[in-house]
């Protein structure tokens, strides 16, 4: 291998794997992250702006690496019994609650993700029967819920990569829920708390209770080009943080 | 008052005539009775009086749930729907049931049941949004379909919402009306919502359900009830042979390496199915397969099997069939369970193709059309072949049914008839909007007796007399027949299915040992009568607890798992204190295998208390209890003696011992009234004062 190719190599790492990331890990401009940034921005559809790069030079500290495992979901074998739902919120938070639940069957349960307004292309039981179920992609980063945090409470998983809240850094401020373009973090109105799934350490009670075997842990790969976003992310600001940092 | 898990401990009273919204607590009120349709007796018993049509504003129809719901227990996302009946010529008491997600939704909203009374002016729909409830107009959604009805509340509440809804037929008083749930779960007495001016409930739940036990020991329990499921529709052995099977069975558990569900995207191929393989359950289904024309052949077209809330063991099929699309739009998808999808077909003399049944499947559960189960179709055919069709109906409306399209099997012919039907369009509209016996009566059809010696109806014998309901998975042997005499419409007892269709698959003798009832003498081989005996009553006695039970905690158990389970290294045993150890762990209201069978003949005798204020007689022996005479002098037997290999003819000295019996083992007098000591025994010492104040004790 020559010189070249080893430069070639080494610049094409597996991780990361964009243009955005690779850019941020190393050091760089402010002028020249921000006109990264609207490259990415494009990528991701409506990636909110990040107090912390944007207040100043982004750092190697920010940087967070890819996730290594990931939920699938396999929508031909789904029946929409929502166990998974039932075993998510069990395991995590005591009690059964489809809204807490860091996959989310119910809301496509019926039309799908589109809804009622997806008329003839809907999915669901009103649709072409297919469940859809949300599952979190783990986003590379920057990594949108983790991003938005004004509280420092997402972390990464030591084992799985996942990006978990760390409970008792968690204000409830609900940031993450506007971030998130799949709306897959939630927000717990009994605890006050947002919930998000950890992969549960690598061993998804999810996976584990599915009577169809339409969830499996796989490595981790950037699904975030395919996934349709849910809702408009919302522009999060200083303003903001100003008022949801504890 | 003490708090438990499993219940919300609130339910919710909307009265559609004063527009008040209110809520009561279920503890206090009806812990003794459960949920579901416990609660549902409770409050027609304390509240609706002798004489009142289950049409007037002081009827009243109560949506259960109950503990199980929400908590993700297998079979548990069943929905009580209980009311006075519309077609019972008494209008006695009974319960819709419905599976779906709706009364889990119902739960995580913050509410045990809903209670709806008097009638709105207009067409109104109630809306739940958690603890924020609201009656709205419903003046878009008359007369429109329940798709339609589905689509626009979940638009107007959000994507997470569950609907419960009638159509037209409920909107125009057809008795056998039902009312669909996220077109999963149909329920009966949708005609009674009609009444009310009440098109739907939408529900949305962004709540939790709470448990006494932890959440890893409630997902234990899961894990454990799972495993000792079978199909959906009880069985314990696989229809064809496989490697890890003893046995096999006649039932829906169709799985095999060339069976699959072809309409997904790539076929997914069923395999082997090991009871064992957790991530397999789902494939033994959908068990509604068994009710197709040439099931095995119209695989191509299943997209897959489809749950209730937390069911592992699924019986509903939801079916894509390209050529019926393109001719009959994407609306003509069928998705229903055995009864759901093929039973329109049944208006046809002989059995049509795939296309009409589908779409009469469709067709059924949009307008919201139910049959009373299987009554309204035969008594169809019934006065077609007799003339008595021809003769009631007025030559114009008569010329105008496609009856060609009947013989023939085309699918015009379901969709004239259900669009007459749905909007009680003519005589015939009118007349089978009354249900079977009004429109027996109005019709001056031939005495029942007559019509069953003559109907070819197989062997469904137990026909309750009185209530001139058929029997549902029940008929057959005295079990069968003095448990169908004591409902007010059929009993809908999957318990008794299990064992009339596992006799099928697993050998006698095992079978036999493993029904809980200490003697194999309670179960006959199918084709055989056996005379009655003290297990046959044991088992009754059991069963009549159990079913209340089930309607009230929520669970449909069409799993079997109280009795039985597919694993020989079980013994093919169940856990009979199933239902026991899942109430204690999820309320933390500790109660024993037979204190919760208690629980279940205390419901079961409030709903006769109930039955005797209607019928103004403790005399339920002559004024209820009644069976037909077909028991006995069937056609279909010949000259074959009871007992005698080859005929299920019984004997009516040995029947009536049978209701002797079991009289005295439910603590009733022989005229089936319950005695003193019996109500004192279960906590009804109120009910029996008041049966006494209105002059009928």
């Amino acid at each position: 291998m020559g010189e070249s190719t080893e430069k070639i190599m080494d610049e094409v790492q597996t991780e990361p794997e964009d243009l955005l990331t690779s850019a941020i890990k190393k050091p760089t401009t402010r002028r020249k992250f921000l006109k990264i940034t609207a490259i990415g921005g494009a990528s991701v559809a409506g990636l909110p702006m990040v107090t912390s790069l944007v207040s100043g030079e982004a750092k190697a500290s920010d940087w967070v690496p890819n996730a290594k495992w990931m939920l699938l979901h396999d929508a031909n074998r789904c029946i929409g019994c929502k166990r998974c739902e039932v075993a998510c919120s069990l395991s995590h938070d005591d009690k059964i609650s489809p809204n807490t639940s860091r996959i989310k069957v119910t809301r496509n349960y019926n039309f799908g993700p589109e809804g009622p307004s997806a008329g003839a292309k809907a999915h669901g039981m009103f649709g072409d029967f297919r469940i859809i179920a949300d599952t979190c992609l783990q986003c590379p980063h920057p990594v949108p819920c983790m991003s938005a945090c004004p509280n420092g409470a997402f972390e990464i998983d030591s084992k799985t990569g996942a990006r978990v809240i760390n409970d008792d850094k968690c204000k409830g401020c609900g940031m993450c829920l506007k971030a998130c373009p799949y709306a897959v973090t939630s927000f717990d109105a009994e605890t006050h708390k947002a919930t998000k799934c950890d992969l549960c350490g690598g061993d998804p009670e999810c996976a584990k209770i599915c009577p169809a075997g339409a969830l499996r842990l796989v490595p981790w790969r950037d699904k975030t080009h395919e996934a349709k976003p849910r809702q408009a992310v919302a522009a999060v600001n200083e303003s903001c943080n100003s008022c949801h940092q504890s | 008052m003490a708090t438990y898990g499993g219940w919300t401990g609130k339910t919710l009273r909307v009265n559609l005539t004063t527009g008040k919204i209110s809520y009561e607590d279920t503890i206090a009120k009806y812990k003794d009775f459960v949920g579901g349709e416990g609660l549902g007796i409770k409050v027609l018993w304390d509240e609706v009086p002798a004489g009142v049509h289950p049409y007037d504003p002081e009827n009243k129809i109560i949506f259960g749930a109950g503990p199980f719901n929400g908590t993700g227990i297998p079979h548990a996302s069943r929905l009580s729907v209980t009311t006075l009946l519309a077609t019972c010529p008494y209008h006695g008491l009974g319960t819709g049931h419905a599976g779906g997600h709706w009364s889990s939704v119902l739960k995580f909203a913050g509410w045990d049941a809903l209670i709806v009374e008097g009638k709105s002016e207009k067409p109104v729909w109630i809306c739940i949004d958690n603890e924020n409830v609201s009656i709205r107009d419903a003046s878009h959604l008359w007369g429109r379909g329940i798709f339609y009805t589905n689509a626009t509340i979940m638009d107007e509440m959000g994507n997470d919402a569950s609907v419960l809804a009638i159509g037209q037929a409920g909107e125009n008083l057809f008795g056998a009306a039902t009312m669909l749930i996220d077109r999963m779960g149909s329920a009966q007495n949708g005609s009674p919502m009609g009444a009310k001016k009440l098109k739907a409930i939408g529900v949305r739940g962004t709540g939790s359900v709470k448990v006494a036990c932890s959440g890893r020991e409630l997902i234990e329990m899961i894990n454990y009830h799972t495993y000792l499921i079978g199909n959906g529709d009880g069985a314990m052995a696989p229809k064809r042979p496989q490697p890890w099977a003893e046995y096999t069975d006649s039932s829906g558990w169709l799985n095999g390496k060339d069976v699959f569900w072809g309409g997904s995207t790539g076929r997914i191929y069923t395999g082997e199915c090991d009871p064992k393989d957790v991530h397999n359950y789902a494939f033994r289904g959908p068990c509604s397969r068994s009710g197709w024309n040439n099931s095995e052949r119209n695989m191509e077209w299943l997209v897959g099997a489809r749950a209730c809330f937390g069911c592992a063991s699924p019986c509903k099929a939801a079916l894509i069939i390209p050529e019926m699309d393109a001719k009959w739009g994407n609306g003509s998808r069928p998705a229903n369970d055995c009864g759901g999808i093929s039973t329109t077909r049944d208006y046809y003399l002989k059995r049509p193709g795939h296309e009409a049944m589908f779409l009469g499947s469709v067709l059924a559960d949009d307008y919201g059309i139910g049959d009373d189960y299987h009554i309204l179709t035969g008594d169809f055919k019934y006065y077609y072949q007799t003339g008595l069709m021809k003769e009631r109906l007025p030559k114009k409306e008569w010329d105008s049914i496609p009856w060609d399209a009947m013989e023939n099997g085309s699918p015009e012919f379901i969709r004239d008839l259900l669009r007459r039907l749905a909007f009680r369009e003519g005589e015939l509209g009118y007349a089978m909007g009354l249900g079977s016996y009004g429109w027996a009566k109005r019709w001056g059809a031939p005495p029942l007796e007559q019509q069953w010696q003559e109907r070819g109806y197989g062997k469904a014998v137990a026909w309750n007399e009185t209530s001139w309901f058929a029997p549902h998975h029940f008929e057959g042997q005295q079990v069968g027949v003095i448990l169908n005499c004591m409902y007010n419409r059929d009993p809908c007892m999957h318990e008794q299915t299990h064992f009339n269709s596992i006799a099928d698959g697993i050998d006698q003798e095992v079978y036999a040992a493993v029904t809980g009832v200490e003697s194999g003498d309670a179960i006959d081989k199918n084709g055989v009568v056996t005379p009655i005996n003290e297990a046959k009553i044991r088992l009754a006695v059991r069963l009549s607890a159990d079913g209340v039970l089930h309607n009230s905690l929520c669970t449909c158990n069409r799993g079997g798992a109280s009795f039985h389970s597919p694993h020989k290294e079980r013994g093919y045993k169940g856990d009979s204190a199933l239902d026991a150890k899942e109430y204690s762990l999820i309320t933390g209201d500790r109660k024993t295998e037979m204190e919760l069978v208690e629980t279940g003949h205390r419901i079961f005798t409030l709903m006769r208390a109930h039955t005797m204020r209607m019928l103004g007689t403790s005399n339920m022996r002559a004024g209820h209890d009644r069976y037909p005479d077909a028991a006995f002098a069937h056609s279909q037997w010949g000259n074959t003696p009871a007992f005698t290999p080859g005929t299920e003819r019984m004997d009516r000295d040995d029947l009536e011992k049978g209701i002797d019996m079991y009289y005295d083992a439910m603590g009733w007098d022989e005229k089936g009234c319950p005695k003193k000591e019996t109500w004192k025994k279960l906590g009804l010492e109120d009910v029996a004062k008041q049966l006494e104040k209105e002059g009928i004790l």
